[in-house]
C-alpha cells in the first residue's frame, strides 16, 4: 500500500517534468504604454554587427574606442524608450565631436510579424534613430538608413531574450 | 455582439449551401458541395515487359496528380471491355457545363535508348468516343515531369480548364536566393545567385518573368528578372525602400510599397518603372498589396486602425474600406484568382495562421491548426489550392494545403525555404525551366 504510493506520486512527478519540458513559443506580452528595460544587455559591450557589403568605401570604423551600443524597441513598437534616449544621447554626442564620421542605421526585428510588415518596423526604427540625432544637431547628409526587417536577426534562438535583442537599430560607422 | 454575428454568418452560409443561390459555379467550389459528382475515370494500369518499374512509377505520378484534382474516382482498369459503368453518376457539373461523367484512359509505352514514348488516348464511355490522343516523349530521368503534363492535358479535357500540376513554386531559399521547384516539390533549381539578400518574389502573370526585392548593392531595390534568359532590370528608381511587388492582372502595372522616412505606403507604376502613383498617404504602415482578379481593386494590410487588419481599396486608391475585424492582427491578404475570397494571415498565441474571408467580409474560415507559424500564403491559379510557409515541423519549409482546409502536404525539406508564390499556368517552354 506503501509502495503504490510512493510509486504513484513519483509517477505523477514524472508526468508532471514531462508536460513542463514541451517548451512553446509564445507570443511576447503587449507592453504597450509601459516601461520596460530591454532583457539581457549583454551584448552591450559587443561590437555593432558589420554589414557585409560590396561597397568598399563603408568599412565599419570605431571612433577611436567608442562602441556604439544597440538601440532596443518594445514588441512592435518603434519609439524610443527612455533609458535608449540616454544612450543615444551619448552616441549623438560623440557624432558630434568626430565631424567626418558617418553612420548607416539598420532597422531590426524580432521574429513576430512577417517579412514585409517587418521591413517597414524595421525603417521606422532606424527612422527614429535618425530623428532624434538629426534633432540633436547631426547632419542628416551624414545618416542613412537601411531596414532588414527579421531577415538579419543578431540571435537565431526563439525566446523571449532572443527577440528582445533583436528589436534593435544598429550604428555602423564609417567615413 | 460577435457571436450574434457569427451565428448570423454561420446561418447565413447554411441557407446559401441549402438554396444553391449562389452565383458561384466554380469547379473547386462544387467539390467542396454535396452535389458534386466526380468524374469517375477508368484507367488501364500502364504495362511494360521492358521496364515495368518505370511504368508502374509513371502511372503513379499520373493517379497522385489527378487525385490530388479532387475531381475523380479513379478505376483501375486492366480490360476496358468489362468496364462496369456506375448508374448513379450522371453528367458531372463544372460550372454549369455538362461534360463527360465516365472516361477511359490509356496509355501505349515505348521505350528506346534513353527516352520513353507514351501515346495517351482518353474514351468517353460508355461508347469508347475518343475524346482525344496524344504522344508524350521525355527523357527516362524526367518522367515525373512527363505524367504532370499527361495530368494537366487529362484535366483539360475533362472539365474544361487546365489541370496544375506542371505549374511551379517560386519561393526563397536558405541562401537568401529565389528558387523554383515543381508543385510536388521536385525539381528545385536555384535561379538567382547574387550573394545578397533577396526578397518578396512575384510572378509576371505570363509567367516570363519575376521581379523581386534584393540588397545587391546594399540597398533594397526592385528587380525584374527575365525567366529565359535570366536579364535582370532595375525597376526601383526612388531614394527609398522598395517591398512586396506585385504585378497587375494584365501585365501592365505593378504595385508595391515604398519605405520613404519610416513611413510604408502603397505605389503603383507601369511595368517600365514610370508613370509612379501614390495609393495611400497616411502615417500608418500601409503594405502588402494584392490585385483583385479583375484588377479593379486592391486589397492591403495597414495598421491605421491601431493593429494591422486587411483593406480593400479601389485600383486608384478611392474607397478604401476594411475587411477583417474579428481577427486581432491580419495580414498578407492574397486574392483568389477567382475573385471572391481573400486568403491571409492571422496572429494566435504561437504564431500566424492561414484564414480566408469572403470579399464582403463573411465566412471567416481558418485553414491552418497546429504548432508553429504559417506565413505568405499564395493560390494556385485555379484557386483550389494554397502554398504557404511553416515552420510547424521546426525549420521553415514550404507546404500546400487545399482551399478548405484540408489536404495538408509538406513540400519541401531542405529548409529554410520561405515567401513561395504560386505560378500562373505555363507555357510548356517557361515551366521546363
Amino acid at each position: 500500500m506503501r509502495n503504490t504510493l510512493i510509486f504513484t506520486t513519483l509517477f505523477m512527478v514524472v508526468l508532471y517534468i514531462g508536460a513542463c519540458s514541451k517548451k512553446v513559443a509564445i507570443l511576447p506580452e503587449d507592453t504597450r504604454g509601459k516601461s520596460t528595460v530591454p532583457v539581457e544587455n549583454t551584448d552591450a559591450k559587443m561590437k555593432s554587427p558589420v554589414i557585409v557589403t560590396r561597397d568598399k568605401t563603408a568599412q565599419a570604423v570605431e571612433t577611436q574606442d567608442y562602441q556604439f551600443r544597440d538601440i532596443y524597441f518594445d514588441y512592435d513598437r518603434y519609439e524610443l524608450k527612455s533609458e535608449t534616449i540616454e544612450i543615444l544621447s551619448e552616441h549623438a554626442r560623440q557624432l558630434k565631436e568626430n565631424q567626418n564620421v558617418k553612420v548607416l542605421i539598420e532597422g531590426h526585428c524580432d521574429e513576430w510579424g512577417t517579412i514585409e510588415y517587418n521591413l517597414a518596423l524595421g525603417e521606422r526604427r532606424s527612422n527614429s534613430v535618425k530623428s532624434f540625432l538629426v534633432k540633436y544637431g547631426i547632419s542628416p547628409d551624414r545618416l542613412s538608413t537601411i531596414s532588414y526587417g527579421k531577415e538579419r536577426p543578431l540571435d537565431p534562438e526563439h525566446n523571449a531574450s532572443a527577440w528582445a535583442k533583436n528589436r534593435r537599430a544598429a550604428l555602423v560607422t564609417g567615413s | 455582439m460577435k457571436s450574434t454575428s457569427f451565428i448570423f454568418n454561420l446561418l447565413v452560409l447554411c441557407l446559401t449551401m441549402l438554396t444553391d443561390s449562389s452565383g458561384q459555379n466554380d469547379v473547386y467550389m462544387r467539390v467542396q458541395s454535396e452535389k458534386y459528382q466526380p468524374v469517375y475515370l477508368y484507367i488501364k494500369p500502364l504495362q511494360s515487359k521492358d521496364r515495368p518499374e518505370l511504368a508502374r512509377q509513371l502511372q503513379n505520378y499520373i493517379i497522385s496528380d489527378l487525385e490530388k484534382t479532387r475531381f475523380f474516382k479513379i478505376i483501375l482498369t486492366p480490360d476496358p471491355d468489362k468496364i462496369l459503368l456506375n448508374d448513379s453518376a450522371s453528367t458531372a457539373d463544372f460550372g454549369g457545363l455538362q461534360t463527360i461523367s465516365q472516361a477511359y484512359f490509356e496509355g501505349q509505352l515505348e521505350w528506346s535508348q534513353n527516352s520513353v514514348a507514351l501515346r495517351g488516348t482518353l474514351q468517353g464511355l460508355p461508347e469508347r468516343y475518343l475524346i482525344f490522343t496524344q504522344k508524350y516523349t521525355s527523357p527516362q530521368a524526367s518522367i515525373r515531369w512527363m505524367a504532370h503534363r499527361i495530368a494537366d492535358d487529362i484535366v483539360l479535357q475533362l472539365t474544361g480548364q487546365p489541370g496544375i500540376a506542371s505549374t511551379q513554386i517560386l519561393f526563397i531559399n536558405k541562401s537568401k536566393n529565389l528558387a523554383l521547384m515543381d508543385t510536388d516539390g521536385d525539381n528545385i533549381r536555384q535561379i538567382t545567385n547574387n550573394k545578397s539578400l533577396n526578397m518578396s518574389p512575384c510572378w509576371s502573370p505570363a509567367g516570363d518573368k519575376v521581379a523581386f526585392i534584393s540588397y545587391i548593392k546594399n540597398n533594397p531595390e526592385l528587380i525584374i528578372m527575365n525567366l529565359e534568359n535570366k536579364e535582370t532590370s532595375k525597376l526601383s528608381k526612388q531614394k527609398a525602400t522598395y517591398s512586396s511587388p506585385i504585378w497587375s492582372p494584365d501585365g501592365k502595372k505593378i504595385a508595391f510599397t515604398l519605405i520613404k522616412d519610416g513611413n510604408s505606403d502603397i505605389y503603383v507604376m507601369d511595368n517600365q518603372g514610370n508613370n509612379l502613383k501614390r495609393l495611400t498617404d497616411n502615417s500608418s504602415i500601409d503594405t502588402s498589396p494584392s490585385w483583385s482578379p479583375t484588377g479593379r481593386e486592391i486589397a492591403f494590410t495597414s495598421d491605421r486602425s491601431g493593429s494591422p487588419q486587411i483593406y480593400i481599396m479601389d485600383s486608384n486608391g478611392q474607397n478604401v474600406h476594411r475587411l477583417t475585424y474579428e481577427t486581432n492582427y491580419s495580414d498578407s491578404p492574397v486574392w483568389s484568382p477567382k475573385g471572391e475570397l481573400v486568403a491571409f494571415v492571422a496572429r494566435e498565441k504561437t504564431g500566424f495562421h492561414i484564414y480566408s474571408i469572403d470579399v464582403n467580409g463573411e465566412n471567416l474560415r481558418c485553414l491552418t491548426d497546429g504548432r508553429g507559424s504559417n506565413e505568405n500564403p499564395s493560390w494556385s491559379p485555379d484557386g483550389s489550392k494554397l502554398t504557404f510557409a511553416s515552420n510547424r515541423n521546426g525549420n521553415w519549409n514550404i507546404y500546400i494545403i487545399n482551399s478548405d482546409g484540408s489536404g495538408l502536404s509538406q513540400i519541401s525539406t531542405t529548409g529554410a525555404n520561405t515567401s513561395p508564390k504560386w505560378s500562373p499556368r505555363l507555357s510548356r517552354e517557361v515551366a521546363k525551366g
